[in-house]
């Protein structure tokens, strides 16, 4: 285990100082491409405190992104071309590599998922949505049979985007939430597919109890925790630092179930993110220099959920990542109360946006919400020794 | 002798007049959901308590940036009407019977209404879980929750139904009848939420002299005038004056009557 540990230690040194290296470079290419946040059609620049964000850069999950790339791509090659050289003892002990093959495919997905979100965000045009009645008379009434048969085939998807615009998903000019959830149900295809179909895992762990069988409910839940992770870190991705410094230590936690398990290639994953997003956080603290953006919230949150699968701990997700689903809870309660019931059930949604309105400070929520992360972080971890 | 309505729908009708936000005191505007907007907050579609509208006025003023510190009541409610926060006629009247009823222990306005048969599962459904929202002012004045009553009997808590200008009814509560030693009223208050008055909308209490009761409310004394020399309830009055007219809630009907005895000097 002492070997674990300070490889540990060595690839959270190593991915940090690597990450510190180009973080500028990108911090600059961002600026320069002008990818950054812009005030119109922003809906929460309503917020105050929200116009001191724009004109900071929105994709610098890339600095994150691209550490854990360059790491798990050099242990491929490393695998394929140098495998038990001796040269790195640590790589030469990650025997089954390819493990890693569908995290890092559904991390892909996501980030390439989130890349185009906050591209077409930034230099996109402003989409409508169509009404179903508009639709259908367009159907009835348009001169090219063709253009009628179209609208006909694709009065459906028209009718799915008008549900998410009902539920108060506005279209803005990325891409929205119904086929924002159509991909990520694809990528947690790819999960279900490697953790159900592959390696015919049924069953989960839980304190106490042990394994559970649950079988046809596991593919359920795989794709549950899949879409939920990552929709869930993307909404706490809302003020400085605040994703990046609760998902500290919920990657700290399954590193240190990898290092018990000695799961090598979790152990290495892990701490290549966690080194990585220590520089992310190092330029995201208050006042930030760049934001996550969707193509790091969407990406971490998938792939935390796919370490949480690979390493047999899915259970204990919702408690060490509670952050998370405080956030997600918070904003579908307040959709469903103020929808059914006319009435807030928080100040706003997300839940940190809540507090803000109530008057506690920017640097004061984000603080509290670390500290709640790592206290549970530190119960997941107490409950996984169960 | 005056008689009142009880102290808790006063105090709710003071609370509507005397908004209390950010140390500034307004008067709830008049807002109607003409738009029919849907599955939005109630206090957005023109039925929201007075909590709700303060709550909702500070976090739209958060968000829009409206300082409230050098604003004066007419600005706050400006900014108020801008933001579609107000309360429309059978909002107010629905809401200080609802609160009348609680406070006697009789239930809420939607236990006791009589609701068309002739709804659908869904509308029941969605009635259920917004009720105020669906309590207009035809449902509440129309025959099967109300009874005409006479203007020499008219007591607090008896509405005064009127048609809308521009459709529908207006509903108002008469809140106060003063008579005279012969237990005639000669004069009585009403609270509406009118759209008229300008600037000045919402939330208002007038007044009507009874000249004389055994006649029918067109011939009596509308005060609080408009711009012009009319008082827009009176106009409202007039228009198909048949269909309107004095009504008692027949949920309330024992608890209005009682009232009458309980006058107290003027």
């Amino acid at each position: 285990m002492e070997f674990h540990v300070e490889r540990a230690l060595t690839m959270i040194i190593a991915a940090f100082l690597l990450s510190m290296a180009f973080a500028p470079f990108v911090i600059n290419v961002l600026y320069k491409w002008k990818i950054v946040r812009h005030l119109k059609d922003d809906f929460s620049s309503i917020i105050p405190g929200r116009q001191k964000k724009f004109g900071k850069p929105i994709m610098g999950g890339l600095i994150p992104l691209i550490t854990v790339m360059i790491f798990v791509l050099f242990l491929w090659v490393y695998r394929i071309f140098l495998a038990d050289s001796g040269l790195f003892p640590f790589l030469d002990s990650i025997i089954d590599s390819r493990s890693l093959l569908a995290p890092i495919t559904v991390f892909l997905i996501m980030a390439i998922l989130g890349g185009i979100d906050d591209v077409l965000n930034i230099f996109g045009v402003k989409r409508t949505i169509r009404t179903v009645k508009k639709q259908v008379k367009l159907a009835k009434v348009h001169k090219s049979f063709i253009k009628r048969i179209y609208y006909w085939i694709t009065l459906p998807v028209t009718a799915y985007k008008n549900i998410w615009y009902a539920l108060g998903s506005y279209p803005g000019k990325g891409i929205h939430a119904g086929e924002k959830i159509i991909i990520q149900l694809v990528a947690a295809g790819i999960a279900v597919w490697w953790i159900y179909f592959q390696q015919g895992i049924s069953s989960v762990w839980l304190p106490w109890v042990g394994n559970v069988e649950i079988g046809i409910f596991m593919p359920v839940l795989i794709t549950l925790a899949v879409v939920s992770t990552s929709n869930a870190v993307n909404f706490a991705d809302g003020m400085d630092g605040l994703a990046a410094g609760t998902m500290l230590p919920a990657f700290l936690a399954f590193l240190v179930f990898a290092i018990l398990d000695g799961q090598v290639s979790y152990i290495y994953v892990n701490s290549v993110v966690m080194g990585a997003m220590f520089t992310y956080l190092y330029f995201n603290i208050k006042p930030a220099r760049i934001e996550l953006g969707d193509v790091g919230s969407l990406s971490f949150g998938a792939l935390l959920a796919m370490v949480a699968l690979g390493q047999g701990k899915i259970m204990l997700l919702p408690v060490i990542g509670l952050v998370y689903v405080s956030e997600v809870a918070s904003s579908f309660l307040q959709g469903v109360v103020r929808r059914l019931m006319g009435r807030r059930l928080f100040k706003m949604a997300p839940l940190h946006y809540h507090f803000q309105i109530i008057g506690w400070s920017e640097e004061k929520i984000v603080e509290r919400f670390w500290i709640l992360a790592i206290v549970c972080a530190v119960f997941g971890m107490w409950l996984g020794l169960q | 002798m005056i008689a009142m309505l009880p102290t808790e729908v006063q105090n709710l009708i003071n609370a509507y007049l005397n908004l209390e936000i950010n140390g500034k005191t307004v008067r709830t505007p008049y807002y109607r959901n003409v738009k029919r907007v849907r599955a939005e907050l109630r206090s957005l579609v023109g039925k929201g308590t007075p909590s709700e509208i303060i709550e909702e006025t500070k976090i739209y003023a958060k968000l829009r940036g409206f300082k409230f510190r050098k604003a004066s009541e007419q600005d706050i409610r400006k900014f108020m009407m801008s933001q579609g926060l107000g309360i429309d006629c059978s909002g107010l009247v629905a809401h200080l019977y609802d609160h009348w009823l609680m406070s006697i222990n009789k239930g809420t306005l939607y236990q006791s209404l009589n609701f068309s048969q002739r709804r659908s599962l869904y509308k029941r459904f969605v009635t259920w879980l917004r009720p105020i929202e669906h309590m207009g002012a035809n449902l509440l004045s129309s025959k099967q929750n109300s009874d005409p009553v006479d203007l020499c009997d008219i007591c607090p808590g008896d509405m005064i139904r009127l048609k809308g200008l521009r459709g529908g009814h207006h509903l108002a509560l008469v809140t106060e009848v003063t008579y005279d030693d012969e237990q005639k009223p000669v004069s009585f208050r009403y609270v509406q939420s009118t759209p008229y008055y300008g600037d000045q909308n919402g939330v208002r209490i007038s007044e009507v002299k009874v000249v004389d009761c055994d006649k029918s409310l067109r011939v009596q004394e509308w005060c609080d005038p408009d711009e012009g020399d009319t008082c827009p309830a009176y106009k409202q009055l007039l228009k198909d004056f048949e269909d309107n007219g004095s009504r008692r809630p027949k949920f309330l009907a024992d608890e209005i009557t009682q009232l009458k005895s309980r006058q107290v000097s003027d």
